[in-house]
């Protein structure tokens, strides 16, 4: 059989070659791409914003099934729980009800001395329920993907509760998708201080169960268990907001464990604190 | 030509079912499962889809079809985008390269060939990642996911199988 010759190539060879030429393209491109992505995220969230809005709906029904099961399942774990939270509740139930006379005198005395200091509080939260219906938590990125309706104006920034600890922030929104970055998450950065102690810090998430607690200063007297609440520096988080506690002291790091458990986190509260979130604007604008 | 539409149609389909599937699967990794003991225990379905259909059907599973299943995984992941299409073509690469090894012995060696190339898949995108974020991440973390990824490999490449055998016999390589 006579072979077929493109200018003294043969025509397999001249077919490979384009084949080589078109892998390596894809590869520069993608390659091109990450550059692009360090250096101008805007434009390609645009891309992202069009891949989320087509998938999202589809793993929306594939979830029904998972959600199924997770309801058998938790069905039978709180059948055997019950039990013991009954008790736990009961004693719990005499404590509160002692704390709750306490706190009346204490709140009435508060908006005494509110009015005698002319005291203007801060704006009421507000926020909507959202659930989670996508999740991308591996070794490389901890972020979930939730649903809210377009109306709720859920906007980039808000801040994610499970129901009184934080669990994140919105790091996008994609019409009625939000994903939410997750403060376990290497991205995400918060200044915290340590509730006993009002030492300041910075919670770093690093892709694992378990956040750093950065920059604390070498006398900080941290000790197992400190509560790791937001300190509101920076305008993104309020004041206050319990996010974890210290599991672990080395000489040089401080392990902070979440307080809420993100890997199990079906419905979240986006709450809007009304905050004027200037770093956030000033990082939009650049 | 006798061909009815449906028939083209039918063809067309046949010939996207390694894509589909594979996007599938992707999008099946997605779903929150809310089971603490899942945390961090993803397989990487991408690798594996990419490393069987380049491996068995290359002639329906090419470099656009590896782009395109990267733009997904990227696009939903939140991971810079250009990541995994990225590592995807890296792994479609050695594959390409290294699989005429392995592709006409047992299932045994397949397996094998899939944890060196995913290995290697690995370990390039942890690279690419750290040098992207410049920071390290856990390799604890990847070795579970590396772990987790090939053990899996049978369950997938079971399930490619007979969509292979099923759906893609007659038109065989």
């Amino acid at each position: 059989m006579k072979r077929r010759r493109v200018l003294f190539i043969q025509l397999s060879q001249f077919r490979l070659f384009i084949r080589k030429l078109v892998v390596a393209v894809v590869m520069f491109s993608a390659l091109g791409l990450l550059i692009l992505s360090r250096a101008d995220s805007a434009h390609l969230g645009k891309a992202e914003d069009i891949v989320s809005k087509m998938l999202n709906p589809i793993i929306r029904v594939l979830q029904l099934p998972a959600d199924g099961a997770y309801f058998c399942y938790e069905g039978v774990r709180d059948v055997v729980r019950v039990y013991y939270d009954n008790k736990i509740l009961k004693q719990r139930v005499e404590t509160l009800s002692r704390l709750n006379s306490k706190n009346q005198s204490l709140r009435i005395e508060n908006e005494l001395l509110s009015q005698m200091l002319h005291y203007t509080p801060p704006p009421e939260a507000t926020f909507v329920t959202a659930k989670i219906i996508a999740g991308e938590s591996d070794v490389f990125s901890h972020s979930v993907i939730a649903y809210v309706s377009e109306k709720q104006n859920v906007q980039k920034g808000q801040v994610v509760l499970d129901n009184q600890n934080v669990v994140g922030r919105i790091e996008s929104v994609h019409g009625n998708y939000v994903r939410i970055l997750l403060v376990s998450d290497i991205n995400s950065k918060i200044p915290v201080l340590i509730e006993r102690t009002r030492g300041r810090g910075i919670l770093s998430g690093n892709n694992t169960d378990t956040l750093k607690l950065l920059f604390t200063g070498s006398n900080s007297d941290i000790r197992l268990g400190d509560k790791v609440v937001t300190s509101g520096v920076g305008g993104i988080f309020p004041s206050g907001l319990t996010i974890g506690y210290v599991s672990k002291i080395y000489t040089d790091a401080v392990d902070v464990k979440p307080a809420s458990m993100i890997d199990m986190i079906e419905y979240v509260k986006i709450v809007s604190y009304g905050l004027n979130n200037t770093l956030l604007k000033e990082n939009e604008a650049r | 030509m006798n061909d009815t539409w449906i028939e083209i149609l039918g063809a067309k389909l046949k010939n996207m079912i390694p894509i589909l599937s594979a996007l599938g699967l992707v999008l099946m990794t997605f779903i929150e499962l809310h089971f603490p003991f899942l945390h961090n225990l993803r397989p990487d379905v991408a690798c594996i889809s990419v490393y069987f259909w380049v491996l068995y059907r290359l002639d329906l599973f090419g470099i656009f079809s590896t782009l395109f299943l990267g733009l997904v995984v990227d696009g939903l992941s939140g991971a810079p985008f250009g990541m995994n299409v990225f590592v995807l073509s890296f792994e479609y690469v050695l594959t390409i390269s290294y699989g005429s090894y392995v592709n006409t012995k047992p299932f045994l060696i397949s397996w094998l060939g899939f944890a060196a190339v995913f290995f290697a898949a690995l370990v390039f995108k942890w690279v690419v990642f750290s040098v992207y974020y410049r920071v390290f991440v856990s390799f604890w973390h990847i070795f579970i996911t590396y772990a987790v990824t090939v053990l899996i490999y049978p369950l997938i490449a079971r399930l490619n199988m007979f969509l292979q055998n099923r759906y893609l016999a007659d038109e065989g390589v």
